[in-house]
């Protein structure tokens, strides 16, 4: 054996003696260790699921090949003032890009819809997603079963073939293994199943969060190819053009190729619409990612200060609970030094027990993480992009490495700084009073000031949010949903759009709805959630406003939601036949147009006009305004008559009633067979989804304000304990001569008061340095509201400093004096 | 039975009837005192003294209600103290004992003045500062520390440390002075100086009982009770003949 391999062997025999050592120095700490795990673990595992998922959503490529050079085009319409007024592809103008553009090597088509599988006895409403064979290529889908489209199924092909996704194939067909050549009947047509994608296929949600295609099919298919092919005025949301950048272009140079694409052509064929004078079509492209991303980087960002906050408390907890170890630990300590262990030595040994702890703690926080990722896929999965990607990776293992080595250098340095090497040398010598490792008084002020900081600032915005949400989910909608059920129909191609045949078949539906048992009321009238936003002209003054606009109401609209009437009158049967151009507004918009001093019933007559329609519409009623989730508070709404043709119904049930979709499956088919169920959902249901994001931050805020004050009262019961075990005799004392239970809480409540007092005022001055460096990110939330949600917190930082205070006093003050005397000489 | 008669006086400050102590662990039962019965009157001084673990302690404990007796009956002043609440005893210690103890336990932080003034603060009849300041510079001038009356303690030595204590323990004028080794952590200077101190206030009329296991000291009170196992050997009846 060499010289140098005999100095290794020594090396790894020193390094497991000095694990041993130390591992045997903590077990008897069963305490300790599990302070340390737990509070390390759990904060540590947030912060590894919440790290993974950003890098994950900022940095990690996405899984396909060439990633950075796929772009997803914008088509934007901006009117003559430049503003922005659309962000959609025409039909006509997508094909002609896609079939003419230069940009990009490789490109595809797609639309976004949704369709009735009616070969399926349930007729359950799909994700389609309409395509060319292109977009195949370009993400390089894995397959589990058969093929991907080939060129010879693309544009103008008319092969009717579909790919269902791994999902559908478990779900819907069991994942029976004789699934191709299956078919599959969507709007008349049967497709003949050619592939299932691989289980790892990452759907890019290029269309919303969450959105996961069940059945691809060939773009020839797709609902607006007769009837839009030329209708150049009209843009659609569900259309889309995504392609690789040719390597030829840079970013830029693509943006200025593009850009003028289609203004022209455009221009060309809207001409007959006097409405789109001077606008223009400005083309511009997006990263697959940042499409991906889009606004989601705010929410991460929030989640991501708020677990280095949690991170920041417990690792305060931790430092009290390692400095609180090292004054127990002087005598140990002070017969290595006698023996003559050098500082290095003693280094050395806090290392590797602090490494010891950090290590276990990371394992838990790896299984803390690993079902942080579950529950964020289980719950987030609409709210947080790329979610399904999430998993324990490289990346989360690195940090947590990293993490363990950090936290583990940290704490050794705290600790061999609490030694004092010299005064150890005396600590065997002296009685023990007065030597050896204390906390100062000042360190353990500190300790508490930022344990209050923290946990007040992180509680605060916590509690603000969580108070916003609540207020936002319960806010009144101003009309009564419950048991409202809203359904809309899809029509046979073979029916003429919007002729006497549907109308009447739709007034039989109605008809049959009505003989349901459950039934109350019948409307021809879309849901009170489905308003857009439009641009609404006073003909007389010709100023405009922001109106929330609810097209398809019929007469029966706001007595089936218990709408209340305040002056003019509703729509009657008659005004819907004879299609009058007539509105009904609520009370807000009424007052906006007749000013402050001005009364609702003069806005009865008055001729208002709906930007883009060259009608004049009269006003002919003002009923009370409600909500409707996710639109600003209290807005101006105005409600159109429907069109006789609409296949929207709202159902008013008997209270407490219920309505199957069967049931009304059946109700149809003794109607006719060239209608289907398209969509059928409750009222409370449809806003429950579109508060969704309310209620996750309702359960994210209140988990981490939680974990928060949990945290906090860990570290300020750690520091608050330790100092009251070293007052023991003090305390016994004051009791000797006479200081009663109170008068002992009342002390120690009244010596930590500077120290919580201040950690409130330094929270205060983080929140003001965080809210004016993201002022345009607050401004929203600055609101009177937030003096609850101060005082709230308030109340919940003072309630566990309270309590921290007296627990650790109870074991004293709760039995005779002479306890805490005890072992005073 | 231990009956003390003092002369002086025959007002009956403390008396113990069949008073005993014992700890319970989950092994074994200990039997720190057994039935003891002892009275003191206003006036007297006596020492408690014997072998570690005779007792002692646990006696002086149990006079100055830091403890409470497994059974027994317990006056001060006549007012039955054998089973008070932990709060009600607080009251009785802050009104009617004075507690000198071999530590000092003076508080750190606080003043000279402050120190001895902490009992009265606890005062239930919460008395107003110019009293305080009174009685405070009394017992200070008493223990002659009124020059020290804003240091610290721990910038006084051992023997000003515990006249100061002693201070403490007079501010609230007590029944009793409860004085637990007053000389243990002091050279034998200081520690003659505090038995000086200790036997002038005695002759102005303080009671005092005090426990201590160097015989020179317990000589010099009035009556001395001897404790071996937990029970009191001497008759000093006979002692106190004149």
């Amino acid at each position: 054996m060499s010289l140098n391999s005999i100095s290794i062997s020594q090396t790894f025999q020193s390094i497991a003696y000095q694990f041993k050592q130390a591992w045997l120095g903590i077990r008897q700490k069963s305490g300790f260790i599990s302070s340390i795990v737990l509070t390390m673990g759990l904060t540590l595992g947030a912060l590894l699921c919440v790290l993974t998922l950003s890098y994950l959503m900022l940095y990690q490529p996405l899984p396909y090949p060439d990633q950075e050079r796929l772009y997803w085009v914008e088509h934007n319409l901006n009117d003559d003032k430049g503003a922005n007024r659309a962000g959609a592809f025409s039909y006509p103008g997508l094909v002609h890009f896609y079939k003419h553009q230069t940009t990009f090597d490789q490109s595809a088509m797609l639309m976004f819809s949704k369709d009735i599988l009616i070969s399926d006895a349930q007729q359950p409403t799909m994700n389609t997603t309409y395509i060319t064979p292109e977009y195949f290529s370009l993400l390089d889908t894995p397959m589990a079963l058969g093929r991907k489209l080939n060129q010879e199924e693309g544009n103008g092909s008319f092969i009717p073939v579909a790919m269902i996704s791994y999902q559908m194939w478990q779900t819907e067909f069991d994942g029976n293994a004789d699934i191709l050549d299956k078919k599959l009947s969507f709007n008349q047509v049967s497709f003949r199943i050619i592939g299932v994608t691989a289980a790892n296929f990452i759907e890019p949600e290029l269309a919303e969060i969450g959105r996961k295609t069940q059945v691809w099919l060939p773009w020839d298919y797709n609902s607006l190819r007769s009837g839009y092919e030329n209708a150049w005025g009209n843009v659609r949301y569900e259309l889309a053009f995504v392609g690789k950048l040719a390597t030829k272009f840079s970013e830029a140079q693509a943006r200025r190729s593009i850009s003028p694409f289609l203004n022209e052509l455009w221009q060309g064929n809207v001409t007959e619409f006097d409405f789109y004078q001077g606008w223009q079509v400005v083309m511009d492209l997006t990263t697959f990612k940042s499409r991906i991303l889009g606004d989601s980087e705010q929410r991460l960002y929030l989640l991501l200060g708020s677990i280095v906050g949690l991170l920041l408390i417990a690792s305060a907890n931790i430092s009290n609970l390692f400095i609180s170890r090292m004054a127990e630990q002087q005598k140990p300590l002070a017969i290595r030094a006698a023996l003559g262990a050098t500082k290095k030595q003693l280094f050395n040994s806090l290392f590797v027990e602090s490494f010891i702890l950090m290590s276990y703690s990371v394992v838990i926080a790896l299984i803390i993480a690993w079902l942080g990722f579950y529950l964020l896929q289980s719950q987030l999965e609409m709210f947080l992009p790329r979610i399904s990607e999430l998993s324990l990776n490289l990346f989360t293992l690195s940090v947590a490495l990293f993490l363990v080595f950090c936290f583990a250098l940290f704490l050794a340095k705290l600790s061999s700084k609490m030694i004092n090497y010299q005064a150890l040398n005396h600590g065997l010598q002296s009685s023990g009073k007065g030597s050896g490792i204390q906390v100062s008084k000042r360190v353990r002020q500190l300790l508490i000031i930022s344990q209050v900081a923290i946990a007040t600032s992180l509680v605060f915005i916590n509690l603000s949010l969580f108070d916003e949400a609540i207020t936002e989910i319960t806010t009144p909608s101003g009309y009564n949903i419950d048991d409202v059920i809203a359904i809309e129909l899809s029509a046979d191609t073979s029916l003429p759009r919007g002729g006497d045949e549907s109308i009447a078949l739709l007034s039989q539906i109605r008809e049959q709805f009505k003989l349901l048992p459950s039934v109350r009321t019948v409307s021809q009238s879309s849901t009170p959630m489905g308003s857009y936003t439009s641009t609404l002209t006073n003909i007389k003054t010709d100023e405009n406003y922001d109106v929330e606009l609810l097209r398809g109401i019929d007469n029966k609209y706001f007595t089936l939601l218990n709408v209340v009437l305040l002056t003019g009158d509703f729509f009657t049967a008659q005004d819907i036949i004879s299609k009058k151009e007539i509105i009904i507004i609520n009370d807000v918009f009424a007052k906006a147009l007749v000013g402050v001093n001005g009364s609702i019933d003069d806005v009865i007559g008055l001729k208002i006009k709906v930007l883009g329609n060259s009608d004049e519409q009269t006003v002919v009623g003002v009923v009370k305004g409600g909500n409707i989730p996710n639109v600003a508070f209290e807005p101006m709404q105005s409600y159109h008559p429907t069109w006789r043709a609409s296949s929207n119904t709202l159902i008013k049930l008997n209270e407490g009633a219920s309505l199957s979709r069967e049931q009304v499956v059946n109700a149809i088919k003794a109607v006719t067979s060239k209608y289907t169920i398209f969509e059928i959902n409750s009222l409370s249901d449809i806003r429950q989804q579109m508060l969704f994001s309310q209620y996750t931050t309702v359960v994210t805020t209140l988990v981490l304000t939680l974990l928060t004050l949990f945290l906090a009262a860990i570290g300020l019961y750690g520091v608050l304990s330790y100092s009251t075990q070293m007052r023991r005799f003090e305390i016994g004392t004051r009791m000797a001569i006479g200081a009663k239970k109170l008068d002992l809480i009342a002390l120690i409540i009244k010596e930590n008061t500077r120290s919580i007092v201040l950690g409130i005022f330094f929270s205060g001055l983080i929140l003001l340095v965080l809210s004016l460096s993201f002022s345009a990110v607050v401004e929203s939330y600055l609101t009177l509201q937030l003096i609850t949600a101060f005082l709230g917190t308030l109340c919940l930082v003072i309630l566990i400093s309270v309590i921290a205070c007296y627990l650790p006093l109870r074991q004293y003050i709760n039995q005779p004096a002479i306890h805490s005397l005890k072992g005073s000489e | 039975m231990t009956t003390i008669n003092n002369e002086k006086s025959s007002k009956l400050k403390i008396q113990m009837k069949g008073i005993s102590k014992v700890f319970e662990t989950e092994e074994l039962e200990t039997h720190a005192l057994k039935n003891i019965d002892l009275s003191i009157n206003e006036g007297d001084y006596v020492s408690i003294s014997g072998p570690s673990g005779c007792g002692k302690s646990t006696l002086l404990s149990l006079l100055g209600l830091l403890d409470m007796p497994s059974s027994g009956q317990y006056f001060i002043e006549g007012q039955d103290v054998s089973d008070l609440s932990l709060d009600e005893a607080a009251e009785v210690r802050n009104k009617k004992i004075g507690f000198v103890f071999q530590s000092f336990n003076l508080i750190d932080e606080l003043s000279v003045f402050d120190n001895v003034a902490l009992p009265l603060r606890y005062d239930v009849e919460r008395p107003t500062i110019e009293t305080i300041t009174k009685r405070v510079n009394e017992c200070l001038e008493l223990v002659s520390m009124s020059h020290r009356k804003s240091h610290k303690p721990n910038q006084l030595s051992g023997g000003q440390q515990q006249r100061i204590a002693i201070a403490r323990a007079l501010v609230a004028n007590p029944a009793i002075l409860l004085v637990d080794e007053p000389t243990g952590n002091l050279d034998s200077k200081s520690g003659d100086q505090v038995m000086d101190v200790l036997a002038e206030l005695n002759k102005n009329g303080t009671t005092i009982c005090m426990v201590t296991h160097d015989p020179r000291y317990a000589d010099m009170a009035s009556i001395q009770l001897k404790l071996l196992d937990g029970m009191i050997l001497t008759t000093p009846v006979a002692q106190l003949a004149v």
